[in-house]
Parts: C-alpha cells; sequence; structure tokens
C-alpha cells in the first residue's frame, strides 16, 4: 500500500514537473487539461525563462499542423490566436532549438459557454449583542438578509431587510426594508427604505422610505424621489401628553375670540414635547449629460411636515389640577386633584397646534442647479451646485389671512406694511406649493444693506442667506503621463451655506458658513515618495451686520514614504490650526469700574473677555516596518505633539486658559510565528496638560496595554483568539482598569460561519470597583 | 488573414520596445493600450504583448483580463477604467505594480517570492504578496480593496496611516484621508461580476486501483 502511494506520489510530481515546469517555458493559455470556448482561443506561451532563444527556430503546431506563420513569437512570447477551433481535444507541439524536448500540452474545446438564465446570492446574518456597563444592560438581537439576483443579463433585483430589537414606536424606524429592480443601466427603482444620494444641497444618503427612481437613457436622465423623512412619533409618556393653562374668557372684548360653549375660566390643553411630525419629501431631478463626461442639472425639493399625523385628542391622559400663581381657577375642579381629560369634560379645551409646546411642523422648498465637467479622462475636473431655499419653520394655522398681513407691524387696516401697500394676492393662493407666515425664512432673499451697496456679484450671493453653492476644480496628473515622471494632483475648492439655507433631507449641512481650501499632493519615484501641501480658510462672514468674524485658517504639510518591500514606510505631518472669534477688545461691563479699577486687583464685574484667538499645533510621524528576525513580525509606531496656544498675553487672573498640550506614543508588535500562532502587542503612552478651572492647570497621564494572539485550528475552519489589557491613568483622575477577552471564528462549512466574542473588564476608580461584560454573537450564511 | 494582420501590427509596434512584461489574455468592448515606447495608440486585442508603462483604457463597456509572463498574476480590468502596467524585469522575473488612475480593477497575484505586487491610486497604495483582491478606485473619493484571499496593506497617501487587510475585510481609502476596515459585504463587490472573483482552483484526477481491486480517485487541486 506504502509503496502504491509512493510510485503515485511520483507520478504526479513528474506530471506537473513535466506539463508546467519544462525548460524555463510557462504555459499561459490554454491551461494543460483545460476546456476552453473554441470559437476564440489564445495560445500564449512565456519563454521568460529561457535565455535568448532563437526565435527563427521556433515553430509551433496544433494537432500537427504547422501554425508558426499565424503566430507572433519574440524573445519574451509566443502567442497565437485560434478561431472557431472544431469542439474535441487538440494539442499543441511548441519546438525551440536548444530545448531538448518539445513542450507539448493538450486542451479540449466547447461550442458555447452555458450562460446560466438566473444568477442570484446573498447572504443571512443573525447577530446577538449584550453589553452590561456597571449596572447597565443593553442587549441588542438583528437579523439582516441581503439578496441579490439577476435574470440573464438585463434583470436586476435586490433586497436589503434588517430587523432589529432595536425598532421602536417611540423613535424613528431602525428596522430596513429595501427592495429594488433594474434594467440594465437605463432604470432602477427602489421600494421601501432607500438612501437617495440625488444632489449635496438636497438629499445626499439621509434614509427615506418610498419610492426611489432613476431612469438614464442616453444624455437624458430622470430620478424621482417620493416618500416619508420622518414617521410620526406619538411621544413616550401619553399619560402626560398635556401641558395646561387656565384661560379667562371675556365676552366684551372684541380683540379676544370668545367660545360661548366655554365656561369663562376653562383649562386650555396643549401637547406636552416629545412627539414628531411625519415629514413627507418629494425630489425630482432632472439631469442631461453623463456624469463622466459632463452634465447639467436641475434638483427640485419639497418636504414638509403634516400636522395631522400627531393625534391631539388623548383622553385618558391626565393633569394634576392647581389653581394658578395669580390664583385664577376654573369652577368645579378641586385643587390637587388627578383629572382625566375625558373627566374634565366641557371644563377644558384642546388647543390647536401653533399653541403647542413641542417642536413645530415646517414646510421646506429647495431648487439646485448642478454642473460637472470631466476632461481628458478625468485629468480635470470641475464641479459646482447653487442651491437656493425657502422655510416656513412654523406652519401650524396655515397661511397667513391678507388682514393678519396687514395688522402683522402695526394696527392700522390699510392694506400696507410699513407704507408699502400689500401685492393684490392671497397667501392662501400658494398653500400647496409653500405655507406662506410670518415664520417663512429668509423673509428678505438678501441682505438690505448689501442690496443698496455697490458690490460684487459674489459679495451679493454671499449676502443672500437662503442660498449654498460650491465649486470644486481638480486636475489629476499620474506619473506617466508627464516626462518628468512625477504625478501631480492639485484641487481648489470654495463653499457657503448661508444662516438661513435649510434642507430638511440634509440635516447634516452646517449653516452660516463660507470658505475656500487649495490642496496640492505630488508623487515621486513612482508613487514611492509623497508630499501633500494644503491650506483651507473658513468664517462666518456672510452677513454685512456681522460684526466679530469668527474664522479658521489651517496649513497641512504631509510626507509619505513607502520606499518598497522590506524597507520601513514612513511619514510626518503637521498642520496648524488658528481660530479668531474676531473680538480683539475686553467687553466693558461697567464703564466707570473698568476705568478706575487697579490691575493688580481687577474687578471681574466691570468687563468680560470675550476674546478667542489660537493657535494649534498638530505634528505626528508614524512609522511601519515588516522584518524577519527568528519568525515574521510587523511593527509601527507612532508619535503624535498636539500644542494649543493662546495668543492674548495680556489675560486676567479670571480667565479660563485655553491653552494645553499632548502627547501619544504608541507601539505595536504584531509576530506571525512558524505555527500558525499570531500575537500583538500594544503599548500606548498619552499624558496631556490643560486647564481645570480659573487659573488651575492639571496633568494627566494614561498608560494602555494589550496583548492579543489568534491560533486556527482545523485548517483555519476555527479561529480562536484572546486577548488581555490593562490601563492605568494617574494624575487629576486616578483610574484602573483589567480585561479578559475571547472568541472563536468557526467556519462550519462552506457559506456557513459563526463567531462569538466576549469581554470582561474590571475598572476601578477612585477607589470604586465597577466591571462590565460585552458579548457579541452572530451566525452568517451566505448563498 | 486576421492572424497576420495582427502580427504584422504587433511586430511593428513591438519592434523597438522594451522587454515584455505582460500578454493580454483576454478582452471584451471597448478597450485600448498606448505604448510607453512609440505614445502609439490601438485596440486591444487578445495576444497583444504589453512592456512597462503601458497605459490601458476600457470604455463603459470594456474589459481587459492580461496575465504576467513571469508568474501567471492575472489583473482584469473593468469597465471606465484607466491603468498603467508597471513591471521592471530581473532576469526571468518581474517585479510589478500597477497605477490605477481610475475605475475597477481586480487581480490574482501569486506568491512574490521576496518582492511585492504594488497597487497605487491617486488616494492608495497597497503592498501585496499574493492575493486575490478587487479594487474601486474615484479619485474624487477614494478607493476600496476587497480581499478575497490572503493579506495585503494598504496606505491612505493622505495622512500616511496604513493597515492591513485580511481576507473577507474590505478597507476603504478616502481622499479626506480617513482609513477603515470592514468585513466585506455582497455591495462591496458590486460591479466585478465581470472578473468571476471567486478563487479559481484547477485540479487533476487519477484514477487508482489499491490491492484490494478498489477503485480510489485522487484529486490534486491547485491554483
Amino acid at each position: 500500500m506504502k509503496n502504491f502511494f509512493l510510485i503515485a506520489l511520483i507520478n504526479i510530481t513528474f506530471f506537473i514537473s513535466k506539463v508546467f515546469c519544462q525548460s524555463g517555458v510557462i504555459i499561459m493559455s490554454p491551461e494543460p487539461g483545460s476546456t476552453v470556448q473554441g470559437d476564440d482561443v489564445l495560445v500564449a506561451v512565456s519563454l521568460i525563462g529561457i535565455s535568448n532563444p532563437s526565435i527563427g527556430t521556433i515553430q509551433v503546431l496544433l494537432d500537427g499542423v504547422d501554425i508558426t506563420e499565424d503566430s507572433y513569437i519574440d524573445t519574451d512570447l509566443v502567442t497565437c490566436n485560434l478561431e472557431n477551433l472544431n469542439p474535441g481535444n487538440h494539442r499543441i507541439d511548441l519546438v525551440i532549438e536548444g530545448v531538448i524536448e518539445p513542450i507539448i500540452w493538450d486542451f479540449s474545446t466547447t461550442i458555447e459557454e452555458k450562460v446560466s438564465l438566473v444568477d442570484f446570492s446573498g447572504r443571512i446574518r443573525t447577530s446577538n449583542s449584550m453589553d452590561r456597563v456597571d449596572d447597565q444592560t443593553l442587549s441588542i438581537n438583528k437579523v439582516n438578509l441581503n439578496f441579490k439576483g439577476s435574470l440573464q443579463d438585463w434583470l436586476d433585483v435586490s433586497a436589503n431587510i434588517k430587523l432589529t430589537s432595536q425598532e421602536n414606536r417611540l423613535y424613528q424606524p431602525r428596522n430596513i426594508l429595501g427592495f429594488s429592480l433594474g434594467i440594465k443601466d437605463n432604470l432602477k427603482l427602489s421600494f421601501g427604505d432607500s438612501n437617495p444620494r440625488i444632489s449635496r444641497y438636497t438629499i445626499d444618503g439621509k434614509r427615506m422610505r418610498g419610492f426611489h427612481m432613476s431612469m438614464r437613457f442616453l444624455w437624458f436622465n430622470f430620478e424621482l424621489a417620493n416618500g416619508e423623512l420622518n414617521r410620526s412619533v406619538q411621544g413616550q409618556d401619553l399619560n402626560n401628553a398635556y401641558t395646561y393653562s387656565i384661560i379667562k374668557q371675556n365676552p366684551n372684548n372684541p380683540l379676544q375670540n370668545y367660545d360661548p360653549t366655554l365656561p369663562l375660566s376653562y383649562i386650555g390643553l396643549s401637547r406636552s414635547s416629545g412627539y414628531t411630525f411625519k415629514r413627507n419629501l418629494t425630489v425630482l431631478r432632472y439631469f442631461f449629460g453623463r456624469e463622466r463626461t459632463m452634465h447639467w442639472g436641475v434638483t427640485f425639493m419639497k418636504a414638509k411636515d403634516d400636522t395631522n399625523s400627531v393625534v391631539s385628542d388623548y383622553m385618558d391622559a391626565q393633569i394634576l389640577y392647581e389653581r394658578n400663581e395669580s390664583g385664577d381657577f376654573v369652577e368645579g375642579l378641586e385643587d390637587s386633584v388627578l383629572y382625566t381629560i375625558n373627566q374634565l369634560g366641557n371644563n377644558a379645551d384642546i388647543l390647536s397646534g401653533k399653541f403647542w409646546q413641542g417642536s413645530k411642523p415646517m414646510d421646506n422648498m429647495v431648487f439646485s442647479n448642478d454642473i460637472g465637467l470631466n476632461l481628458f479622462q478625468k485629468r480635470f475636473r470641475a464641479e459646482a451646485e447653487v442651491a437656493l431655499s425657502i422655510t416656513n419653520t412654523n406652519i401650524w394655522g396655515g397661511a397667513i389671512s391678507l388682514k393678519d398681513l396687514d395688522l402683522l407691524l402695526d394696527d392700522e387696516e390699510d392694506n400696507a406694511i410699513s407704507g408699502t401697500e400689500l401685492p393684490d394676492i392671497d397667501p392662501a393662493d400658494f398653500e400647496d406649493i409653500i405655507i406662506l407666515n410670518e415664520n417663512l425664512t429668509p423673509l428678505l432673499p438678501i441682505d438690505p444693506v448689501v442690496a443698496e451697496s455697490d458690490v460684487s456679484p459674489i459679495s451679493i450671493m454671499n449676502a443672500m442667506p437662503g442660498l449654498a453653492y460650491r465649486a470644486r476644480v481638480i486636475t489629476n496628473i499620474s506619473g506617466s503621463d508627464n516626462p518628468l515622471g512625477f504625478g501631480n494632483y492639485l484641487a481648489i475648492e470654495i463653499n457657503k451655506v448661508g444662516s438661513e439655507f435649510y434642507s430638511l433631507a440634509n440635516p447634516y449641512l452646517i449653516k452660516n458658513k463660507k470658505g475656500w481650501s487649495i490642496t496640492e499632493k505630488v508623487k515621486l519615484l513612482q508613487n514611492r515618495l509623497m508630499l501633500s501641501l494644503s491650506f483651507k480658510h473658513q468664517d462666518d462672514d456672510l452677513l454685512f451686520t456681522v460684526e466679530n468674524i469668527k474664522s479658521q485658517n489651517t496649513l497641512s504639510f504631509g510626507m509619505n514614504a513607502i520606499p518598497g518591500p522590506n524597507l520601513p514606510t514612513v511619514n510626518f505631518s503637521f498642520s496648524s490650526v488658528s481660530r479668531d472669534n474676531g473680538v480683539t477688545e475686553l467687553t466693558i461691563l461697567n464703564e466707570d469700574k473698568f476705568l478706575a479699577m487697579d490691575n493688580s486687583n481687577p474687578d471681574f464685574t466691570s468687563f468680560a473677555d470675550n476674546r478667542d484667538n489660537t493657535t494649534t499645533s498638530n505634528y505626528m510621524f508614524n512609522f511601519n516596518h515588516r522584518f524577519f528576525f527568528k519568525w515574521n513580525h510587523s511593527m509601527s509606531g507612532t508619535f503624535v505633539f498636539i500644542k494649543r496656544s493662546d495668543e492674548f498675553k495680556d489675560r486676567f487672573s479670571n480667565f479660563v486658559d485655553p491653552s494645553m498640550a499632548t502627547n501619544v506614543m504608541n507601539v505595536i508588535l504584531t509576530t506571525r510565528y512558524d505555527s500558525p500562532l499570531q500575537t500583538s502587542i500594544n503599548i500606548t503612552t498619552n499624558s496631556s496638560e490643560l486647564s481645570t478651572g480659573v487659573g488651575e492647570r492639571g496633568i494627566q497621564d494614561f498608560l494602555t496595554t494589550s496583548f492579543d494572539a489568534e491560533y486556527p485550528f482545523f485548517n483555519n475552519k476555527l479561529l480562536s483568539n484572546v486577548g488581555l489589557s490593562y490601563a492605568a491613568g494617574s494624575g487629576m483622575v486616578e483610574t484602573s482598569w483589567l480585561g479578559l477577552k475571547g472568541g472563536l471564528r468557526w467556519r462550519i462549512f462552506d457559506g456557513l460561519s459563526m463567531n462569538a466574542q466576549g469581554e470582561y473588564r474590571l475598572k476601578e476608580t477612585a477607589g470604586t470597583s465597577k466591571n462590565s461584560i460585552i458579548a457579541r454573537a452572530n451566525l452568517e450564511y451566505a448563498f | 488573414m486576421k492572424n497576420l494582420l495582427c502580427i504584422l501590427f504587433f511586430s511593428l509596434t513591438t519592434a523597438f520596445s522594451s522587454s515584455k512584461v505582460a500578454v493580454v489574455m483576454k478582452v471584451k468592448g471597448d478597450a485600448s493600450v498606448k505604448f510607453k515606447e512609440s505614445n502609439a495608440v490601438q485596440s486591444l486585442n487578445p495576444g497583444t504583448p504589453l512592456s512597462d508603462q503601458d497605459k490601458i483604457t476600457t470604455g463603459e463597456d470594456g474589459f481587459v483580463a492580461l496575465m504576467y509572463i513571469d508568474d501567471k498574476t492575472v489583473v482584469k480590468i473593468l469597465g471606465n477604467s484607466i491603468l498603467d502596467i508597471l513591471g521592471k524585469r530581473s532576469g526571468a522575473t518581474i517585479n510589478k505594480s500597477i497605477n490605477i488612475e481610475y475605475g475597477r480593477v481586480a487581480a490574482a497575484v501569486t506568491t512574490q517570492k521576496g518582492k511585492e505586487f504594488r497597487v497605487s491610486t491617486p488616494t492608495s497604495v497597497a503592498s501585496v504578496k499574493g492575493t486575490t483582491l478587487a479594487i474601486e478606485s474615484e479619485p474624487s473619493t477614494g478607493d476600496s480593496f476587497t480581499l478575497l484571499e490572503g493579506l495585503i496593506e494598504v496606505t491612505n497617501v493622505v495622512t500616511g496611516e496604513s493597515t492591513e487587510v485580511q481576507e473577507g475585510e474590505t478597507a476603504l481609502s478616502t481622499n479626506d484621508g480617513s482609513l477603515e476596515v470592514n468585513q466585506t459585504t455582497q455591495m462591496d463587490l458590486d460591479g466585478f461580476e465581470e472578473a468571476s472573483l471567486e478563487v479559481s482552483n484547477q485540479e487533476i484526477r487519477f484514477e487508482i486501483e489499491d490491492e484490494n481491486g478498489e477503485l480510489k480517485e485522487i484529486i490534486i487541486k491547485f491554483q
């Protein structure tokens, strides 16, 4: 038996050596013994292992027929394209002078490749986590399903489903139910949850539940998104859904709306905070062109809260009745008694929404224009977007009436506001577009000071509070594009978001900011050395009425060297951030006291120091190196030093000094042993010095260490890991913790895997011990 | 006739060129090459030899598979991509790298003995020693490196931060300097269908008869 396997092994070795390693020749295509389509077969052989082959003597035979004339032959390669080979077995003979035996191999051809009609794949994952920190425990269970399939080559379907125990009617949805259908690249329909990215200033990735369609046909493209951004939430504690006030009616006061169905004194109920309106969204976008060459697009977005989505009547809700501080009371009700709304009957009235104390319903419209240009195969790229928004921050009560508009700024009914005659239009006529009332923002599209000034168009744009814009130009030249062999990347960007620009579908935009930046990166030595330099300026100099302009300048330099295999990579970066709030003088609260003040004994009630002008320097050095010393190691080290200093030196002793300094050192050594064992040691030290109050400074030091090890079993089917960590802090706060963790990743069979991880931490702070446990487990099946 | 023309063209364009480093194995759709030596641009065909710094461009429906001639390392270039093929000959081996300007690229890299296979993009540099991976690069946003097999080290060139990426993980390196590694999801391989990224095993089968007359089959799988 032993002999039998020995003979088999020798035969196999001989076979492999004959087939694949003949005389330095590498058979690239077709693979020996392989089956390929016969309509287009490439024969390719590398001669890189043969020194100076005599190419004039090379002969190529297909099934014994000389095809040398049809072949491309040079000192490195022999190739030949064979078309329409008959199905069946074929043989190639390659004869090279100086190589003792001809190189011979067989392959088979078939008529056509079988293309499956339906193709699909997906993944199901269940995960459970438990975090117990001190006395608090949080458990989360989740099931995720991702599915993707295609019918032939034209119809794509996909599903993205997540069900989690975090789903709660008191919050926005945590479950995800998303389905999509696509016809090639021309049409994509998404139903349920999706994250449309239509344009930066309308919707740019926020979750939406509804319908999203993207249609592309040549240079004509259209997108539509319709659904809800927020679902309605009625509030957590519906038993206490109301606050109340005692309202007194006077039937003789013509300015007061007297309600004869209510008593002269009654309870006015308003919904307390905690509710959220359903927010509906519609986005339409049309763009002409192709994003990878040039395009021009217009986008219209409308988002509006549904005021009927929050329920106003909770008859079982309760109030604890008390007469008010003025002594007002409602007849028939007893003090300090808990009444349900039902029990209050005619003594109470639920007020209309504009008197509610919680969030106000909004109405928002954004109109955006964008262009993009990609030239010279993306080496030059320019893009710009400008958007204008108009928003109503409180739409309770709907559009303002003409009479209320007339009386908005004065008590005279004269069809004019402050002498300006009102146009002959009724705001109610525009309710379907946007609700017009006193809460519209911006009320004026442009800063009136600027409107009357002779300033540049950019200044006018900057003075429009409802305007946002951005523009960016990038050139990106690779090393092979220029004779000097260096790559260059240059980007210049300007941007602004006005103080009253709203996009309810993109709540992450920072308002009231404008800025510009320039970034230059140079790549040398075939990208082995990279230098970067950038400058960024940002301020809030948007309105002429701003007295003190807050600004921030950031100058950065970076150097990365990646010299090559077996050599360390080195990185260095420096950045300087200057912040200035524009205040250069002390704010005088009492001039007499301030002028009479002795600086050695200051009167802190006479002034305030609101000046803020700091410079923060940030240095970072990092190296990574792989080396062999008994085993394979990877070592990385990082050093960071940050120093912030106050630019004003004439501070009084009551000022909290913003200056600080911190340094961080980190070393990680990862070792792969001859066995499959891998270990990692991580040591980090951190020392910070900072203000702890008026005239007080403190130092805090931290040491963090950890040791982790991984070991696979059963041919990597089972991967175990353990870890030990320790951290100690000293200085302002004395603390320490010890952690122990472990886990397993098990590939049960192809596609099915399980992962379980756990960690225990014992923490001690100022003599008090607490512990925390973290556990994670998931089961995953990919098909 | 077609073969003769191809041979003639290859011969003319490569007559004075430097040593070959790779050969085109498969072409679909719109794909072209700009030869570094001659600056000539031509459509790609199976069998086209490639030298150091030749630039390959694929159109929207384009696909190119090429193979390095020293160790059969395969690079697949998907639609709407541009990359430079780089390779320095050192005896019978080649120091390989690719410079992706943008697009999607998949590679099955044979273990590089004492060397590395470098992938550089406008945002990142990756060092590969033998692996199967998928790379998507877009200069205005950044890159993703998805590992199907093996180990690579990715460096974000904005910050210089490096990280190891293991099998089943995807590194996202963005042009604002962030570099993070996550478990690979199906979405990470969207758009790479043409590259058939499953690790391709080949096998040799032998049927043998043992002393009891029972037939056994030995299967040797290799890549």
